[in-house]
């Protein structure tokens, strides 16, 4: 673990915490993480690390859409395994890297489906989707199909779909993959006005993706994490920079540095 | 949500399916359209096209779940409620179908029984089976495979079988068009069989589904859908060409006299007329020295010795008059199948002599008598009484038998 001074957790109130968890991709030996343990906390973190160092499979195992060899994933205590799965589920809302849509559904019906399957009833499914659209700016193409909708039209169907329904916690893998830096830009508002309602983990491997919007900052590489503190400690590696931006590229490269 | 329906397919085919099924009703068999049970099973094997046409719509809902990558939003709700939800559009269109067949085949009004209902229940089975694991192939496949597949292959399953052998493989498969003659039931194997295979198909598809390792989960699959066939395999073993058991005789309504009729309840209009015409026959064949059953029923089986017959409500006075001298004369012996059969020689000859003994009239065809047969009969007309009578008991035993070579005058074996 690298980081000058362990960010204080005496603040969380519904860890999201991974133990011990071991994973291998199907047909391949080698695990991509092993026995690796870490707790999100409150708040807004980045998980920052380069292609290929693991962040999509912690999120994929948080998101139980892969399963852990070993190990166990909890939020506050439901573990996301066996008869509670469907709880953990309940609580946690996920953006995978790429949306995808049931074919021949609207905007509208795509948001409202999620939200039926992520537990609401039919009805609340329906009436929460406007909010969700609406927040996200998409009320206008509620009826549209989504394949009609731009890179980052459609990545704001997917911050929709994870806002609809009553989540603890909202994990978005590489959200901002593909936007242009106007879409960024909304991006990161977006972000910033979510932080207060609901606990985020957002992925991604571009440094310039860090503002203010976010608390804490896990570094991943390799399977290993190289960075677990707050996004001021995180910056604090890189003081001696010019710029935030340059500050920010600087710690970046401290922590893979350090490996 | 409206677009459940709104967005399927489904919807869309639910009237070409009703359409589909009214034609392939059409050019049914058809069986007693007084029947109920007849009738009922004639509409049920419109599952014949139905259960295709659900399986592919099922494949194409659960593809467009895959397409959607509904897994990977990791739902909170089970997949029993996802596919539920997936197939209500679809199930409401195989419900249209199969509502409307029954219906179309029961417009004649024929009476029905509460256990007739097993009917309607095997065909909803048998569509469940067949769209559960047709959804369970398009979550796991791609729609271009899943759903031709799901067509071609539920259509094969219902249609081949029957022309195979053994022939109890066509009764696990739900196709009802060979059930049921007035004097016929069901067969509790021929309604549990499909059932059974249904289950297994739907314990396979909750395999394929379910988030087990995918190389595990295909093995136990066909481990789930193999052992479903064998346990309808198993049930369905003991049934031959017909999916039928024998009626029961509670469903009789016998008239006392002489001879005693006993018919189905569906042919109580004729009892009377079957009463008046078989007592003029036996009271003629008295007359000749020869007796007639006490007894004339349409149950098949348990009364040896009885005057089996077989009428329909419409039965005119010769047609029932043909029927009870008809059923005078033997049926083929079990052993004609396999074995030769000299005693067939005397079977003409015997039915005409018999319809111009006791016939009110002697109808202008007589089943399986030829111009040798009229030969043999004038010859025998021309002996006395006992000689005839001896003539009579010689052919009839030979009739029931393949070893007994028939006695006839004009005909050299």
């Amino acid at each position: 673990m690298l980081g000058a001074a362990r960010r204080p957790k005496h603040n969380v109130t519904m860890p999201l915490s991974l133990s011990n968890i071991s994973f291998a991709y199907a047909r391949r030996r080698r695990l991509v993480l092993d026995d690796l343990s870490l707790e999100f906390a409150d708040g807004a973190t980045l998980l920052l690390g380069p292609n290929g160092a693991g962040k999509s499979t912690i999120l994929g195992l948080a998101a139980t859409t892969l399963r852990a060899r070993t190990g166990s994933i909890h939020i506050d205590g439901v573990r996301a395994a066996g008869r509670q799965l469907r709880a953990y589920r309940r609580s946690l809302a996920w953006m995978p890297q790429d949306v995808q849509v049931v074919p021949g559904l609207t905007v509208r019906e795509q948001v409202a489906y999620v939200g039926w399957l992520k537990g609401l009833r039919k009805k609340d499914a329906w009436h929460r989707a406007e909010g969700a659209l609406d927040r996200v700016s998409l009320s206008a193409l509620a009826d549209e199909r989504p394949d009609r909708l731009s890179g980052g039209e459609r990545r704001r169907l997917g911050v929709a779909q994870v806002l609809v329904h009553d989540a603890t916690w909202m994990l978005m893998d590489e959200p901002t993959a593909g936007l242009d830096p106007l879409q960024r830009a909304d991006f990161h508002v977006l972000v910033a006005s979510l932080r207060h309602e609901i606990n985020l983990v957002i992925s991604t491997h571009q440094t310039e993706d860090i503002d203010s919007s976010y608390d804490n900052v896990v570094v991943i590489d390799g399977g290993q994490i190289r960075f677990d503190d707050s996004a001021a400690a995180f910056l604090a590696l890189g003081a001696s920079q010019a710029s935030v931006s340059e500050a920010v590229i600087d710690a970046y490269r401290r922590t893979i540095a350090a490996i | 949500m409206s677009f459940d329906f709104r967005r399927s397919p489904a919807i869309v085919l639910a009237p070409p399916m009703v359409l589909v099924t009214f034609f392939f009703l059409s050019g049914a068999a058809g069986g007693p359209a007084y029947y109920g049970l007849s009738q009922l099973a004639q509409a049920a094997s419109a599952v014949a096209v139905i259960a295709p046409i659900c399986a592919g719509l099922a494949a194409w809902e659960g593809a467009r779940l895959r397409r959607g990558g509904v897994a990977r939003l990791a739902p909170a709700r089970c997949e029993g409620r996802l596919l539920l939800r997936a197939l209500v559009p679809t199930s409401v269109a195989a419900a249209v179908a199969l509502t409307f067949g029954f219906g179309v085949m029961l417009l004649s009004g024929p009476s029905l029984r509460a256990s007739d209902s097993v009917v309607v229940l095997m065909a909803a089975g048998v569509l469940a089976g067949h769209a559960v694991l047709a959804y369970a192939a398009g979550r796991r496949l791609p729609a271009l495979m899943a759903v031709p597949g799901a067509v071609v292959l539920s259509w094969l399953w219902i249609v081949y079988p029957i022309a195979v052998s053994p022939l109890w493989v066509r009764h696990m498969t739900g196709y009802l068009s060979t059930c049921c003659d007035a004097s016929d039931r069901l067969a509790p194997a021929a309604a549990l069989a499909p059932l059974l295979l249904s289950a297994g198909a739907i314990l396979a598809s909750a395999i394929l589904l379910s988030s087990v390792a995918p190389a595990i989960r295909r093995l136990a699959a066909a481990l789930a859908l193999a052992a479903g066939f064998a346990v309808a395999a198993l049930v369905a073993s003991g049934l031959g060409v017909a999916p039928t058991v024998a009626r029961g005789t509670a469903d009789l309504v016998c008239r006392d006299g002489t001879p005693r009729v006993c018919l189905w309840t569906e042919h109580r209009g004729v009892l009377p007329r079957v009463q008046a015409t078989a007592s003029a026959i036996g009271s003629r064949l008295r007359a000749h020295g020869l007796t007639t059953p006490p007894v004339v029923t349409e149950a098949r089986g348990r009364h040896s010795g009885a005057w089996r017959v077989g009428v329909t409500p419409t039965a005119s006075e010769l047609d029932i008059e043909r029927i009870l001298l008809q059923a005078l004369v033997p049926s083929l012996p079990a052993c004609a199948r396999l074995h030769a059969y000299p005693g067939y020689a005397a079977f003409g000859a015997v039915a005409l002599w018999l319809a111009e003994l006791a016939a009110h009239d002697v109808p202008p065809y007589i089943e399986g008598a030829t111009p040798e047969d009229r030969r043999e009969v004038a010859a025998v007309g021309k002996l006395a009484p006992p000689a005839q009578r001896a003539w009579y008991s010689e052919n009839l035993a030979a009739l029931q038998t393949c070893e007994r070579p028939p006695q006839l005058l004009t005909v050299k074996l």
